[in-house]
C-alpha cells in the first residue's frame, strides 16, 4: 500500500458542449483525497463541484460533458480511461455515491429491500438469503425503525431523512473505500440534516471511509470537514485544512463567501421598538384543516391541521419571521394571510378591519395592500411576459394609467438594484438573484403595506442570499414596510427579523424578539432547531453554554 | 385486503357509470329526427297514420318518454334489450353473433399495436437522435396520418391482388367447410390484413408515448443512483427504466382498448368483416333504437371492462396507487 492519497485528481478538465457560457465545467483541478479523510468541496451553483464528483464516479452525462484532460488516480488505476465494465465493477463496491434529492433518488416502484439487495447482487453476492440478511443489518446500522418490514416497503412511505438513510445503506452495502456525497443534506430539514451528518461522520470513523463531500454550506463544512476545497467557475481557488480555511481564508472569493455566512449570523440588529407602533395585521385563533378522502369511495377521511389556532400580530414597520421545518404549516399560514387560501375559522384583521371573509371589491383592495414574494424565482415569473409587463400588469388592473405604471416600473427596477434596461427583457435572461429582485419589485408595484415573503432567498446561493436580504432590509427601512418573513432557516431569519415565531405542527410554539429566541430560547423545539444549525460552534451562535456542550458531546 | 377493497370500489363505480350511459344513450338516440315507425312505414310504402300508430303502439313508442325510459332501464337490468325493430330478433342475439369477430379483430390489432409500438418506442429512445430513431418516428407517423380505409385498400391491392398471399375479405373462406385447426388457420389468415391495418394506425401513438416516457425516465435521479450502485445496464433498463416508463403507456392502452371495439367500423367495412361496427352502422341508418341502444350498452360495457382491467393491472405494477386511491 502506498502512503500517498487514496484518490488523486490531477489537473482534471471537463469540457462543456459548445455554446455554453464557458468552455470547461471543471478546469485544471488537482485535489488529493487522503485515507480516512473527509474532504469538503464547497462552491456556489455552477462552480463545477457536482461535475467533479460525477467525473470521479464515471457518471458524466455523455456526450454533453467529457473529460478533456488530466487524470484521476485511484489505487494505481487511472479512472478516466477505465473501460466501462471495469468502472461498473468499481462503482458501488469500492467507490459509492449518494445524492441530493432523497425524494427522487429511489425508484418509486421497487421495494427498499430490492434497491439495497441489487447492489449486492450486481457485485456477485449470489445467495438471496445472505443478501437479505445483509440488507437487514445495514438498515439497522442506519438506525432505521423496524428493518424487516422496511424491506418490503416502497419509498413513498418513507420521509426524506429515512430515504437518505436508505441511500446511505445501499451506498455502504459493500464497504467501499470512498463515499462521494453530493449535497446529501441540502434538501432536508435542519434537524434531519444534523442527524444525517452525524450518521455520516459516525460511519466514516467506524469504517475508515474517505468521504468526498460536496456542499454549498460553510456551516456543514465546519461540522464535518477535515480538508476543504473551494471552487469557483470550475477552478479550484483554495485548498487546505478545514480550521485554517474557515478561520483564515486566503483567497478573496473564499473570504467573501465566509463573510456572507458570518454576516447572516451576527446580523440580528437591535429590534426596533415596535410596541408603540400600531398593529397592522392581527391574527387570532386562525385555523385551516386539510381534508383528503381516501379508501372506500373516499369514506375514510384524513385530516391535517395545517394551521391550528394561531395568534400573531405584526405591527407597522415590523418584520416578523415565521420559522419552521417542512410540514409545519408556515406556508399555509402565509397563504391564509394573503387570502390565497380560505381559512376555516378564527380572525384575521388588517388595520382593524376584519378581512378573513372579504370578497369582491374589498378583497381586490386588500390585494393591493398585502403582497407576496414566492420562493422559486424561476417558477413565479411568467416566462412569456417581459419584465415591464410583469411589473405593470397588476397596477393597470387596479386603475393606474399605463404611462404611470411604466414610469413606476422603471423606478422600481432602480429601487431593487436592476438596470432600467431590464424592462424590455424576459425573465429567463436573468440570474436567480436578479429574478428574485424582479419578483420583489412586482410585489412592491402596488405600494403594499405588508409583504408576505415565503422563503424568498432559499433557492439562492449564499452570496446572492446576502444581497437579496440586504435589499429587503433596505426596502423596509425606506418604505416602512411590514413583513411576514417565512423561512426554514434560522440563520436567515436572524438577519432580517425583529421578532421570530417558531412554528411546528400548525402551532406557534414560541414567539419572541430575535435576540431572545437566539439568546434565551424557552421551548425545547426552538432549542433543538438552534442546536441543529450547521456549524453553530464555529459561528459562535446559539444559547448558553449548556446547549453548546451538548452539541460537542453528541458529535 | 386493501387490494380487494380497491377492486370492489371500482366495480361499484362501473355499475354506476353503466347506468349513466344507458340513460344518456336512451335520450341521445331520440334526439335524431324520425323514429322506427317512419322508417318501417317508408320501406313498406304505407305511410298512413294508422299503420304508424300501430307500429308505435307495438313497440311502446306512444307512451310518455319517462315511462319508456323506466321500462327500458328495468329491462336492461335483466340484460333484455328487446327485439330489433327491423330484423325482428332479440338485439342481444344479433350482437352475440357479431361480437366475437369484432373482439378478435380489435384485440389482435391492439396487441399488435402495443407490442410493436412499445418495442419500436424503446428502440427509438435508445437510439435517440440517430437514424433508427428518425426512421421509426417517421414511418409510424406516416401510418398514423394516412386514412385507415386507404391503407386497407392498398394492403388488399398489394398482398391479395398482386402477391396473392392473403385473403382480401371476410372472416373465413366462404364454403370452405374447414373445421378444427384448419379453420383456425383459415381465420388467422383472414385476420392478418385487417388487424395489421387497424393496428398500424395506433402503433404511432404507442411509439411516441413510449419513446417520450423512456427518455424522461432515463434522465431521472434514481436511474443515476442505479448506475452509481454499479448495477448492470440490462437490469437498469428492465427494472428501473422500463418498469416506470411503461406506467403511462398502460394508462393510454386502457383508454384505447375500449375505443378499438367501437372504432373498427371503417376497417370492418373495408374488409367485409362481420363485426359489431358494421351492425351499428346499419342500425343507425334504420333508426333501429333497440339494436342501437344494445350495441351502445355492450360496447360501453366492454370499454369499462377494459378500463377496470387496466386499473387493476396498474395497481399491481405501481405501489403508490393504493395510497392515492
Amino acid at each position: 500500500m502506498s502512503a500517498g492519497p487514496l484518490l488523486n485528481i490531477e489537473d482534471l478538465s471537463v469540457a462543456l458542449p459548445e455554446g455554453a457560457d464557458r468552455r470547461f465545467a471543471v478546469q485544471g483541478v488537482s485535489l488529493p483525497l487522503g485515507r480516512r479523510e473527509v474532504l469538503c468541496v464547497v462552491g456556489e451553483s455552477g462552480s463545477g463541484k457536482s461535475v467533479l464528483a460525477n467525473t470521479v464516479m464515471g457518471l458524466l452525462p455523455a456526450p454533453a460533458l467529457r473529460v478533456a484532460g488530466g487524470r484521476i488516480m485511484f489505487d494505481g488505476q487511472e479512472l478516466t480511461r477505465l473501460p466501462e465494465e471495469s468502472y461498473r465493477e468499481l462503482r458501488g463496491r469500492r467507490i459509492s455515491m449518494i445524492f441530493q434529492e432523497p425524494m427522487t433518488a429511489l425508484n418509486p416502484v421497487l421495494t427498499i429491500g430490492e434497491q439495497i439487495e441489487e447492489v449486492l447482487a450486481a457485485h456477485g453476492m449470489a445467495d438471496r438469503r445472505t443478501r437479505r440478511e445483509r440488507a437487514l443489518e445495514l438498515l439497522a446500522a442506519m438506525h432505521l425503525p423496524d428493518p424487516p418490514s422496511l424491506l418490503g416497503a416502497y419509498p413513498f412511505r418513507l420521509s426524506g431523512g429515512q430515504r437518505q438513510r436508505v441511500m446511505i445503506a445501499a451506498a455502504l452495502a459493500l464497504e467501499p473505500e470512498i463515499l462521494i456525497a453530493d449535497e446529501p443534506t441540502t434538501a432536508l430539514d435542519v434537524t434531519t440534516q444534523k442527524q444525517i451528518l452525524r450518521l455520516i461522520r459516525e460511519i466514516q470513523e467506524r469504517r475508515r471511509l474517505s468521504v468526498l463531500f460536496i456542499t454549498h454550506d460553510f456551516g456543514v463544512v465546519a461540522d464535518i470537514a477535515d480538508k476543504v476545497a473551494v471552487m469557483q467557475h470550475g477552478s479550484l481557488v483554495e485548498y487546505g485544512v478545514a480550521a485554517k480555511v474557515l478561520d483564515a481564508p486566503e483567497h478573496p472569493y473564499t473570504q467573501r463567501l465566509i463573510a456572507a455566512v458570518r454576516r447572516l449570523e451576527d446580523g440580528a440588529e437591535d429590534a426596533r421598538p415596535v410596541a408603540a407602533a400600531e398593529p397592522l395585521l392581527e391574527i387570532k385563533g386562525l385555523r385551516k384543516t386539510y381534508r383528503s378522502a381516501s379508501g372506500f369511495f373516499g369514506l375514510r377521511k384524513r385530516e391535517v391541521r395545517a394551521v391550528d389556532d394561531v395568534t400573531l400580530t405584526i405591527h407597522q414597520g415590523e418584520t416578523v419571521g415565521l420559522v419552521g421545518e417542512s410540514g409545519s404549516g408556515k406556508t399555509t399560514l402565509g397563504q391564509l394571510v394573503v387570502r390565497l387560501l380560505p381559512a376555516d375559522g378564527g380572525e384575521l384583521a388588517f388595520r382593524g378591519q376584519e378581512i378573513r371573509t372579504a370578497r369582491g371589491a374589498r378583497l381586490l383592495g386588500l390585494r393591493k395592500s398585502i403582497q407576496m414574494v414566492f420562493q422559486d424565482p424561476f417558477a413565479s415569473l411568467n416566462p412569456r411576459h417581459r419584465v415591464g409587463r410583469i411589473l405593470t400588469e397588476t397596477p393597470i388592473r387596479h386603475g393606474v394609467t399605463p404611462a404611470q405604471a411604466a414610469t413606476r416600473a422603471r423606478e422600481l427596477l432602480h429601487l431593487v438594484g436592476l438596470d432600467v434596461g431590464a424592462y424590455d427583457r424576459f425573465p429567463h435572461e436573468f440570474s436567480g438573484g436578479q429574478r428574485q429582485r424582479i419578483a420583489i419589485a412586482r410585489a412592491l408595484a402596488l405600494d403594499p403595506e405588508l409583504v408576505v415573503a415565503d422563503e424568498p432567498v432559499s433557492a439562492l446561493d449564499v452570496s446572492v442570499q446576502a444581497q437579496v436580504l440586504e435589499l429587503l432590509a433596505d426596502l423596509r427601512r425606506r418604505l416602512n414596510l411590514s413583513m411576514l418573513f417565512i423561512t426554514h432557516d434560522l440563520r436567515v431569519a436572524s438577519r432580517i427579523c425583529d421578532r421570530i415565531a417558531v412554528m411546528r405542527g400548525g402551532v406557534i410554539v414560541e414567539i419572541g424578539s430575535t435576540r431572545q429566541i437566539f439568546g434565551d430560547p424557552q421551548h425545547e423545539y426552538t432549542r433543538g432547531l438552534l442546536d441543529s444549525i450547521p456549524g453553530r460552534s464555529w459561528l459562535g451562535i446559539g444559547g448558553g453554554a449548556p446547549v453548546a456542550d451538548r452539541a460537542t458531546m453528541t458529535l | 385486503m386493501r387490494q380487494l377493497e380497491f377492486v370492489v370500489a371500482r366495480l361499484l363505480k362501473v355499475v354506476l357509470v353503466m347506468f349513466g350511459i344507458v340513460v344518456l344513450n336512451f335520450f341521445l338516440v331520440r334526439l335524431a329526427p324520425g323514429d322506427p315507425a317512419t322508417v318501417l312505414a317508408g320501406e313498406a310504402g304505407a305511410v298512413d297514420p294508422q299503420f304508424m300508430s300501430e307500429v308505435r303502439a307495438r313497440y311502446g313508442l306512444d307512451r310518455p318518454i319517462h315511462e319508456q325510459l323506466a321500462i327500458y332501464v328495468r329491462r336492461v337490468a335483466t340484460l333484455d334489450f328487446g327485439e330489433s325493430y327491423r330484423i325482428q330478433r332479440p338485439a342481444m342475439d344479433l350482437i352475440a353473433e357479431r361480437l366475437p369477430a369484432t373482439l378478435l379483430l380489435s384485440l389482435s390489432a391492439f396487441v399488435f399495436a402495443m407490442a410493436a409500438g412499445v418495442a419500436l418506442g424503446v428502440l427509438a429512445a435508445r437510439r435517440v437522435g440517430r437514424w433508427q430513431d428518425m426512421a421509426i418516428s417517421v414511418t409510424a407517423l406516416v401510418f398514423f396520418a394516412m386514412p385507415l380505409f386507404w391503407v386497407g385498400l392498398m394492403a388488399i391491392l398489394l398482398f391479395s391482388v398482386q402477391l396473392g398471399w392473403l385473403p382480401a375479405y371476410g372472416l373465413e373462406t366462404v364454403g370452405g367447410g374447414f373445421s378444427g385447426l384448419r379453420r383456425a388457420f383459415d381465420i388467422a389468415a383472414h385476420l392478418v390484413l385487417p388487424a395489421t391495418t387497424l393496428g398500424l394506425f395506433y402503433v404511432a401513438i404507442y411509439v411516441r408515448m413510449t419513446r417520450a416516457s423512456v427518455l424522461e425516465v432515463s434522465r431521472l435521479d434514481f436511474v443515476r443512483t442505479a448506475r452509481a450502485k454499479g448495477i448492470r445496464e440490462p437490469r437498469i433498463w428492465r427494472r428501473h427504466i422500463l418498469k416506470n416508463a411503461l406506467l403511462p403507456v398502460i394508462t393510454l392502452a386502457s383508454l384505447q382498448a375500449g375505443s378499438l371495439v367501437g372504432g373498427a367500423v371503417v376497417t370492418e367495412t373495408v374488409f367485409a368483416w362481420p363485426g359489431v361496427g358494421r351492425l351499428a352502422f346499419e342500425a343507425l341508418g334504420q333508426r333501429d333504437y333497440n339494436l342501437l341502444l344494445a350495441i351502445f350498452a355492450v360496447t360501453s360495457a366492454v370499454v369499462l371492462l377494459f378500463n377496470l382491467v387496466a386499473d387493476i393491472v396498474y395497481s399491481l405494477v405501481d405501489p403508490r396507487i393504493e395510497a392515492r386511491a
